[in-house]
């Protein structure tokens, strides 16, 4: 082990000094004859593993950063409150869509009541019975899995209750992943970060390894793995929003995460004008050059288009990238979404439903879209995220939402299930299984 | 007379000058190639008329003026007036996804075939005359995202017809993506086009569909001629 | 006392550097050309002359086409929309027809050299603000003609000054929003610092008028640019193109603008309640035959007060029917389409297109050509057929059979002989029992106006041009003799604008809007009033418009001209007299192709006219050019 790291530091310097040498335009220094062979994959042991690819998937994001009031996580109303407006009561509140909480075993009183009068709970996701809850859906419904984010700027030493929280969740999160035969991956969401904050994920990723055994097969079969090694997300690269860090940055730590022997796939998280790198793309070629060191892309695609105008954006876009993927050898995953609504985060009216859902038919568009564009797997957004109302899991209808003051809260349509977008993305999942009846056709329950 | 042999000696030196002036090389190399379906490796149809263009930008020269060509409809396309230099080639506004600029050198008689993904295949095309009229029937298959706006069947003297460059026609609109499980089927009527196409001689005829894409073109069948 | 002024040109500083050098000829001293009243007064004449007014002498060349050679064959920018073809010519619309750049920065140079000025000048404070409101009207008329051709263009504020060095006034293109919201910013300049006396000059009103008409057509193009996507350097930097979400503001904005003209009550429709659609008919055609006498309703007219070369115009020579040539030799060039007949309402069906119907199965889309077994519907005039339709039909075109300066105007495409076989568009003649009958109607070239090739002097649609021509005087065979007054803005093109705004953006007082929409078809004699919808204001736009020079716009800022020019050709209708009727005078009617015509189809490249001069001036070009 120890003989083998000698080596490879000895070829890193007669790299360097190779090419100093070539700058200054004078001949090689003869040395040790020809490079050592480069290093072998890191080999896995996937006996019994039940996701050895994302191929053929539909899995979706899951948030899971809400808090709630009681709970043991002590942060309060977390990501349901909204500060702008001073916290979490009738009138001010960050989430647009509110849980059905018909099933929860657990639950905690709200500031908000019903228009029968009742109060309306809510549940907290650090608690291992509502984690559980969501993952006996995804199985019922035919979800395959979701990707646990972990956001990068939450998870820092210095925020010991951020840390707590989401490594909670997580172990909620693996544990009914195990329980329900559901695909589970840790998805690092860069927003917010520094360039030392992206450095800081490598520790965070060999400290999460250690704390849960992540890559043992059988204390996490259904842990997602891809070309034989498990699969980590890097979210947030190549924005073109100010960002702190840089594509430099991510591309380091792709580097780090990897090692010199290939130990992880990396998925990686980027705008949706990555190929043409322009509008919402970094105009930078280095783009391009990480994303073809990494193993999966998976353009961010929320807000881009509604069902208006899908066709015409993803009609020039999707079946481009992947045709772009296939040529440079890098898979390729399209994201859908069954809607956007941030009027209560945003304090804006105008902003509830800005995304129509369509009773799914925007939803299904995409899904449909993706098929004929020649994807095998999707990424779903998301999972529980009803801050910016993208959620699919069963939440209360138009008629069954909690009074909010002067502003409103946004519902499923009142003429479906709540559970309608899980069945939906679950009919999304058996066609990406491979079973036949579905086409762009809306399927009918 | 003196003075007239000097006239005419500057106008003899003149016209040596300007000949030497003019006398560069002309344009020697060519480049040519084919639109290959990378499923079918058939050559993917296209149309005379605002069909899909390939565009040609010569390095070393800023700001540069693309030269456009347009593919022939059969597929294949040529430039045979290009000097030797090198070249970003890069197929634009077409009927396939879109494919990234290629940068290549130009030298003698130089070949660039693509390989592409047309947006919609005419599948199981069958054309035949039922009574007085024209019956296609067809599949399509759809690669990428978006509606199918419409389908046709284009008839002309000229075996270039299309959606563009017809003298009849029978469309459509189908506003929808393509349903791979349907049969197409078009009923196209001599009589209403017996004005430009008069009965009892051959046509043309081609079967089309358009996608919903953005400056997208047509994709078609070959075109089959029949009596009518 | 910095008061030299370098005259200079965007987008010609090449050609213009050798100029540079003469210093006399390039640097006029402010206070030579605006020293005194009569030098503004001229100096004003003649930045309203260089106004881009799509009006008679408008033609694809650019405008003011009435000086040096004006023969053009008379080939308007009617005829390169569906309103009508030319007898002769099957052109459409080419890369070099309606370009004004050179002109534009012409104008607007030497606009912003009157604005600078006058704070210098020695006038009182009332008219310093009519001449700032003036000279913001010119440049916001001159950027609306550069924007709508090309996309987003340089904005040059301000005079440039030349200080050695020629690159530093290179001004890149600004985006196509940003040279918009320009345009609508100079209108509200203008319209805050003008007065409201009505005259040739700009007023308020006229401020205004114009806002509504920029801020219309750039919200289409916000609405609409997505039915024809494009690609390139010039999109990609935003220079063509327009994201949808800004089509609200300037939908508000055109409201805003028609409202306020509206509201003031300074204009109204001319004559808004005819006694009868004859009436309504006539009135309409005096509209435009006079738009002096209409100032009720006309907001801004170009006079053309003198004939001869630069002064007068051609459109009565080119257009009138050939019966009444009085001598010219190219007569009748404006052929109406049957596309367009067929667009106006009948009084019978009110809401409704309603077109000819020939036949008793009543099938408009058979254009097969005669065939003696189809049952025609038979007339006992060559123009009851177009009994019961919109006025306006009979005050913009000549219809068969119709009078014209006291000629019975006869447009005849054959006849069908008693024994059923058909004659047409041959010269022919049959004599049935006494009676000798023709195919045009009339035995020699000057007694009739349809059909005949001859000299490319009759109409080959079935109809001639009414609108804009001058009834009261015989032609005068000689080039720019027409005298006719343009108008250029008139109040009902603001309520269709009012009408537009509100039902495509579904805001505004909708009441109001339906309003302004049966305004006008009162005037046309309709006593129904129809809902306010897309289909019915475009339907009103462009019979209300018709032949105005807006319809090619409309077509554009609507992103509709590919669609509608896709293999498009235009229709005709042959008149035929039926001797199968004899001894009755009997008339059918058969719709057809327009003979010698071929199909036309827009380039969507087309909705944007190429830059000039890319080579010199640096600036990015419009797509496909």
């Amino acid at each position: 082990m120890m003989k083998k790291f000698k080596i490879i530091l000895l070829a890193a310097l007669l790299g360097a000094g190779y090419s100093c040498s070539k700058s200054s335009g004078s001949t090689p220094p003869p040395g040790p004859p020809g490079p050592p062979p480069p290093p072998q994959d890191t080999v896995y042991d996937e006996t019994g593993c039940l996701f050895t690819s994302y191929n053929n998937l539909v899995m979706a994001g899951y948030q899971g950063w809400f808090a709630a009031e009681g709970d043991a996580s002590e942060r309060g109303w977390y990501h349901y409150r909204n500060g702008s407006c001073g916290g979490f009561m009738p009138g001010c509140a960050s989430v647009d869509f509110w849980p059905d909480m018909t099933e929860y075993t657990k639950k905690y009183p709200s500031p908000f009541t019903l228009p029968n009068g009742a109060n309306a709970p809510l549940y907290s996701p650090y608690d291992e019975e509502s984690v559980d809850l969501h993952f006996k859906w995804m199985k019922d419904y035919g979800i395959d899995g979701v990707f646990m984010q972990r956001f990068v700027v939450e998870v820092k030493n210095e925020n010991a209750k951020g840390k707590r929280h989401f490594n909670k969740v997580l172990e909620n999160a693996l544990k009914a992943a195990k329980k329900y035969s559901r695909a589970i991956c840790v998805m690092y969401d860069l927003s917010g970060c520094t360039s030392a904050d992206v450095a800081y994920v490598e520790k965070d990723w060999a400290e999460l390894q250690q704390l849960f055994s992540l890559f043992d097969n059988k204390t996490h079969p259904t842990y997602l793995r891809h070309k034989k090694k498990p699969l980590v997300v890097i979210w947030g690269v190549g924005f073109n929003d100010n960002r702190k860090y840089t594509i430099a940055d991510a591309d380091a730590l792709v580097g780090k995460l990897k090692g010199s022997n290939n130990r992880v796939s990396v998925m990686l998280g980027v705008p949706y004008y990555w190929r043409s790198l322009r509008n919402d793309t970094e105009n930078s070629q280095a783009l391009h050059t990480l994303i073809k060191k990494t193993d999966i892309i998976m353009p961010w695609a929320v807000g881009r288009y509604s069902s208006a105008n899908y066709n015409t954006v993803a009609g020039g876009e999707l079946a481009a990238d992947i045709q772009w993927s296939k040529t440079n050898k890098v898979d390729y995953v399209p994201l859908v979404f069954p809607g956007f609504s941030w009027g209560n985060l945003k304090n804006n009216a105008a902003d509830y439903n800005s995304i129509p859902r369509l009773k799914g038919e925007f939803l299904w568009k995409q899904v449909a879209g993706a098929k004929m564009s020649g994807a095998t797997s999707l990424y779903v957004a998301m999972f529980d995220e009803i801050d910016e109302g993208t959620s699919i899991f069963k939440c209360a209808r138009q008629s069954e939402v909690p009074l909010n003051g002067a502003k409103q809260f946004v519902g499923i349509e009142d003429d479906l299930q709540t559970d309608h977008y899980l069945w939906l993305t679950g009919q999304a999942g058996k066609w990406f299984h491979g079973e036949g009846g579905f086409s762009a056709a809306l399927p009918v329950r | 007379m003196k003075t007239l042999r000097y006239i005419l000696l500057a106008g003899v030196m003149t016209l040596a000058a300007a000949c030497e002036k003019d006398n560069f090389d002309g344009p020697t190399a060519g480049l040519s190639g084919r639109i290959i379906d990378a499923d079918t490796k058939l050559l993917v149809e296209q149309d005379i008329i605002r069909g899909t263009t390939i565009e040609i930008t010569e390095h070393g020269y800023d700001p540069v003026k693309p030269q456009v060509l347009v593919v022939k409809t059969d597929g294949t396309y040529e430039n045979s007036l290009l000097f030797e230099n090198t070249y970003s080639v890069k197929p634009m506004r077409g009927n396939f996804v879109d494919v990234p600029s290629q940068d290549i050198q130009i030298k003698g008689k130089t070949v660039l075939d693509f390989s592409v993904t047309p947006y919609l295949r005419v599948q199981d095309l069958r054309v035949e005359k039922v009574g007085n009229l024209v019956v296609a029937t067809f599949k399509l298959q759809q690669n990428v995202a978006g509606n199918v706006v419409k389908i046709g069947i284009y008839a002309d003297k000229d075996q270039r017809v299309g959606e563009p460059m017809r003298l009849g026609q029978k469309e459509q609109d189908i506003n929808a993506p393509a349903d791979p499980n349907t049969t197409y089927r078009l009923e196209y009527n001599p009589d209403e086009f017996k004005t430009q196409m008069p009965l009892g001689k051959e046509y043309w005829f081609r079967v089309g569909a358009l996608i919903s894409i953005g400056e997208a073109k047509f994709n078609y069948a070959a075109p089959i001629k029949l009596a009518i | 006392m910095k008061k030299l002024f370098v005259i200079f040109l965007t987008g010609m500083m090449f050609s213009c550097q050798g100029i540079l050098d003469i210093e006399p000829t390039n640097k006029i001293p402010a206070e030579v050309l605006f020293g005194d009243p009569e030098g503004v007064k001229i100096y004003m004449a003649n930045l309203y002359y260089q106004l881009p007014i799509e009006d008679f002498a408008y033609f694809r060349a650019g405008f003011n086409q009435n000086g040096g050679d004006p023969n053009n064959g008379g080939f308007s920018a009617a005829m390169m929309t569906e309103e009508a073809m030319h007898t002769e010519f099957g052109d459409f619309l080419g890369d070099g027809d309606f370009h004004w750049w050179d002109q534009g920065y012409k104008l607007i140079r030497d606009v912003n050299l009157l604005i600078d000025a006058i704070p210098t000048l020695d006038i009182l404070e009332e008219e310093k603000n009519a001449l700032t409101g003036e000279g913001n009207f010119i440049k916001a008329f001159a950027y609306f003609a550069l924007a709508k051709r090309y996309g987003g263009v340089p904005l040059i504020k301000a005079t440039q000054k030349y200080e050695g060095n020629a690159d530093a006034l290179k001004v890149p293109r600004s985006t196509e929003k940003e040279t918009w919201d320009y345009v609508l910013e100079l209108c509200d300049v203008a319209a805050s610092n003008l007065g409201t006396v009505k005259g040739r000059r700009a007023n308020k009103y006229t401020a205004l008028a114009l806002k509504s008409r920029a801020a219309l057509h750039a919200a289409s193009l916000a609405k609409f640019g997505s039915r024809a996507p494009m690609s390139g350097d010039a999109v990609t930097q935003k220079l063509v193109g327009m994201e949808p979400a800004a089509a609200a503001a300037y939908y508000a904005a055109c409201i805003q603008a028609s409202q306020a003209i509206i509201t003031d009550g300074a204009y109204s429709l001319f004559r808004p309640n005819p006694a009868s659609p004859a009436e309504a008919a006539e009135n309409y055609r005096l509209l435009f035959q006079n738009p002096n006498d209409a100032p009720d309703e006309v907001i801004l007219i170009k006079g053309y007060n003198l004939p001869g070369a630069n002064l007068g115009h051609n459109y009565d020579i080119w257009y009138q029917p050939a019966q009444v040539a009085n001598g010219w030799p190219h007569p009748g060039r404006m052929n109406p389409t049957l596309e367009l007949v067929d667009l106006y309402e009948s009084y019978t069906n009110p809401g409704q297109s309603a077109p000819v119907v020939t036949t008793t199965d009543g099938n408009v889309n058979d254009y097969g050509g005669y065939d003696p077994a189809k049952s025609y519907i038979r007339f006992s005039t060559p123009n009851e057929i177009f009994q019961n339709k919109d006025a306006r039909l009979w005050g913009t075109a000549v219809l068969p059979g119709t009078s014209w300066k006291g000629n019975n105007i006869v447009i005849q495409a054959g006849y069908v002989k008693p024994d059923g076989q058909a004659a047409i568009r041959i010269k022919d003649q049959i004599t049935v029992g006494t009676n000798t009958y023709y195919t045009y109607g009339a035995p020699s070239t000057t007694m009739y106006s349809g059909f005949d090739t001859y000299g490319g002097n009759n109409t080959r649609t079935g109809f001639s041009f009414k609108k804009f021509m001058n009834q009261n005087s015989p032609i005068v065979p000689g080039w720019n003799q027409s005298t006719t007054d343009w108008a250029e803005f008139r109040y009902a093109e603001v309520l269709l604008n009012l009408a537009e705004a509100v039902v495509e953006s579904g805001t505004g007082d909708a009441t109001a809007a339906a309003k302004a929409l049966n305004d006008i078809r009162r005037r046309a004699g309709h006593t129904v009033a129809i809902p306010l919808t897309v289909d019915n204001v475009q339907r009103e736009r462009r019979v209300e418009l018709a032949f105005e020079n807006k319809r090619f716009w409309d077509l554009i800022r609507r992103r509709e001209y590919h669609t509608q020019f896709n293999n498009r050709v235009m229709h005709t209708l042959l008149p035929l007299q039926d001797l199968r009727a004899l001894p009755a005078t009997m008339y059918i009617f058969v719709r057809v192709q327009v003979p010698n015509s071929n199909p036309r189809t827009f380039e969507p490249k087309s909705y944007y006219r190429y830059i000039p001069g890319i080579g010199s001036n640096g600036l990015v070009q419009n797509p496909q050019y």
